[in-house]
């Protein structure tokens, strides 16, 4: 019996350029387009959306086709009186978007568009007896809040305003015997949480809590022969979580652990060469989201027509520069 | 042409109301495939044999209908700052259409709680709508999200999970709910991640749901060999149990023979299948044994048995990666509970018995070690499947780390 390893097949015909000029018109048609339907499917997300969008037309040396007016007074609209931010116009608040929002502030430089000491507030709010982070006022707790609490005020400077020290207690409580981390203490390892609670640590300067070592040997693990990554044991490999695994490596040192060549023929294979964008596998329909994640990992493995992007923040690494925000990285 | 379109939709929705009332004991629903309108005379929605199914031709004008006016009702609630009575029935009507068909749209979630905390809502009508959204919907994190809301709703307003609720029966549904997610999605993080939340919150009698749930997911996992979640689920029990464990040396072990401490399991039956005289235990006479020291040893023969089931479905379903992973949890928990007993017994000055014991740990944590070898050893070299061989030797280096 052949082995059942779970796993796509690149052909031969599939791409393997960097076709730029489409993935830019891609998401530029994408965000002027407002089919009813999809439109108010994706509206519960649409400030992440935005902030993809935006991230990804950035790293492509094209933000100045993005409407920044527009975007800037979507996002003070979604400002809700508690100072947090929701996904669209009459949605609720939530650190998810309240994080994407403060992104897309801090790519234009405008903090100052919404009331920042109101978001500083809701988010210290937040923070439990045991430093974990609810996601809004309905209380469901995930390491993933961890990492948007933390990233939001590290942007916006504030760091003083949480108890850091019982926010990372409970970031490392979520550490399984794997080196991974999971939602909360008990949970399975996921690449997705491994990246936020790397993130979290990289940010809070506690990047010495992780054995780099056994992390890393599991996060190379992910590699399939496709070349693609799966986030976690027998699942298909995926270009966004090739981001988050090539993101984790990266801030924990051990990029060159992967196959980049193969890495890099994978996530190329995924784009559509008549439509633009990158999809989730070859031959799978393209999204935005696979976009974003698609470019930021060429970004990562060393493409020079991509700018450098910021494996914590995932965005552009000039502008974190310019916020001068430090994290240590491996 | 507008009025006509939200007319019709009026008319599903009352059709829907209506199947939801009448029968309580619908346990499935889905959107069933159509190629464009069928005919218009007939209703799009489907009721049999307690399923529910919406014609999929009916899903767009039905989901922007109910969306839009969902938002608008929404608006107007934040405006006049309170929800009116008359409003109550098209809030739920809107919003539970919204979720029917977009499981992860928060608000409309939102919605509902907000209808609870005003009274003008019941915990477990959404108990039953969410389960239900679940079978279309068996990941979506925002309706796991919405249980455990309800749940921990339910626990303040009694006062404990018991006051009103069975509360076995209670945890069973919530398990069964889990289950049900996890058959229908495979490697279902949040289903598996709220069944541990379940027993890490509900379980009053934690201990012997985490026995339980060992014994109720044996079966389940011989037949999911790639389900990495539902193993480890099981890691998680272990862990569990262990840590129960670790409580009981702090205290002087005298007292602990008198306390209730349930050992929930029957270690004779428990060791007899799987634990062979391969085992790093040597089997003992337990009744001799302290309560914990037996408590202890059930556990390290739990985890050896697990190694064995592990060993059945290497050599069964070769090329698992998801069952290679198991392995290195189980070995990991049986080192670290070698590991721990060492702390605990060396506090002080050892005395000769504990010095005994030690250097019988050692020996067994080195004994196991060697037979992991020996084990990933036999499939580097003579396994005719690469994947599996690749697999090995994996392992095989995860447990040269381990030393």
């Amino acid at each position: 019996m052949a082995g059942p390893i779970k796993d796509c097949v690149i052909s031969d015909s599939s791409s393997n350029e960097l076709m730029l000029a489409k993935h830019v018109s891609y998401i530029s048609a994408y965000s002027k387009k407002k089919d009813d339907y999809e439109y108010c499917m994706t509206e519960y997300l649409r400030m992440s959306g935005v902030y993809w969008g935006l991230t990804v037309m950035d790293l492509m040396h094209s933000l100045d086709q993005m409407d920044k007016d527009e975007v800037l007074k979507f996002v003070k609209d979604c400002q809700q009186e508690c100072g947090g931010i929701s996904a669209s116009i009459g949605h609720d608040p939530h650190l998810l978007y309240t994080l994407s929002a403060i992104q897309i502030l801090t790519i234009y430089d405008a903090t100052d568009t919404i009331n920042v000491n109101k978001v500083v507030l809701f988010i210290s709010a937040l923070q439990q007896p045991d430093g974990s982070f609810c996601g809004d006022k309905w209380g469901e707790v995930d390491t993933r809040f961890s990492f948007c609490a933390i990233a939001c005020l590290a942007l916006l400077k504030r760091l003083d305003a949480v108890n850091i020290d019982k926010a990372t207690q409970f970031v490392l409580s979520c550490m399984n015997f794997d080196g991974g981390f999971g939602c909360r203490p008990g949970s399975e390892t996921h690449s997705g949480q491994i990246y936020c609670c790397v993130g979290f640590l990289a940010l809070v300067g506690g990047l010495h809590h992780i054995n780099a070592d056994m992390l890393g040997w599991w996060l190379c693990e992910r590699q399939l022969p496709s070349g693609g990554l799966n986030g976690r044991p027998e699942k298909l490999p995926d270009v966004c979580y090739s981001w988050w695994v090539l993101a984790s490596l990266k801030i924990i040192g051990k990029l060159h652990w992967i196959d980049k060549d193969k890495l890099v023929r994978f996530i190329l294979a995924t784009q559509d060469e008549e439509t633009g964008g990158f999809a989730d596998r070859p031959g799978d329909m393209v999204d935005p989201f696979h976009t974003l994640f698609g470019i930021c990992g060429l970004s990562l493995l060393g493409n020079k027509d991509i700018k450098p992007v910021n494996p914590v923040f995932c965005m552009p690494e000039h502008i974190i520069r310019r916020t001068g925000i430090e994290m240590d990285l491996f | 042409m507008e009025d006509e379109l939200s007319e019709m939709c009026k008319k599903i929705l009352n059709d829907i109301n209506a199947i939801l009332k009448k029968d309580l004991q619908i346990d499935e629903y889905d959107v069933i495939p159509t190629l464009g309108k069928t005919t218009l005379n007939r209703s799009p929605i489907l009721h049999e044999e307690h399923k529910l199914g919406v014609e999929s031709w009916c899903i767009k004008p039905l989901f922007l209908y109910c969306y839009s006016g969902l938002m608008e009702q929404r608006d107007k609630m934040k405006q006049i700052k309170r929800i009116l009575d008359e409003d109550v029935q098209s809030l739920l009507t809107l919003s539970r259409l919204v979720v029917m068909v977009q499981a992860d749209c928060m608000t409309a979630w939102n919605i509902r709680k907000e209808l609870i905390e005003a009274g003008k809502h019941k915990v477990m009508e959404d108990l039953s709508l969410s389960a239900l959204i679940l079978t279309k919907h068996p990941k979506s994190a925002e309706t796991f999200a919405h249980r455990k809301w309800l749940l921990e709703k339910i626990a303040k307003t009694c006062g404990a999970y018991t006051a009103t609720l069975n509360d076995t029966v209670n945890i069973d549904l919530e398990l069964q709910v889990c289950q049900g997610a996890a058959d229908r999605y495979p490697n279902n993080y949040n289903a598996w991640t709220h069944r541990i939340w379940v027993v890490q919150t509900l379980a009053k009698e934690q201990l012997k749901v985490c026995h339980k749930e060992l014994h109720t997911t044996q079966k389940w996992i011989n037949t999911h060999v790639s389900d990495h979640s539902g193993f480890h689920y099981r890691q998680f029990l272990f862990l569990e149990i262990s840590k129960y464990l670790k409580i009981i040396p702090q205290c002087r072990s005298q007292q602990l023979d008198n306390q209730n401490i349930p050992l929930e399991f029957d270690c004779a039956s428990g060791c007899s299948e799987g634990c062979d005289d391969d085992c790093v235990l040597v089997k003992k006479n337990i009744s001799k044994l302290t309560h914990y020291e037996k408590s202890r040893e059930v556990l390290v023969q739990l985890l050896c048995r697990e190694v064995n089931i592990t060993t059945y479905l290497i050599e069964h379903y070769p090329g698992h990666e998801a069952v290679w992973y198991h392995r290195r949890s189980v070995v990991w928990s049986l080192m670290n509970n070698h590991n721990t007993v060492n702390r605990v017994q060396t506090t002080g000055s050892p005395t000769e018995e504990i010095k005994v014991k030690i250097q019988r740990m050692d020996t067994e944590s080195e004994e196991l070690i060697a037979k992991e070898k020996k084990f990933s050893q036999q499939f580097i070299d003579g396994s005719s499947n690469t994947w599996q061989a690749m697999l090995a030797e994996r392992y095989m280096k995860w447990i040269d780390n381990l030393n």
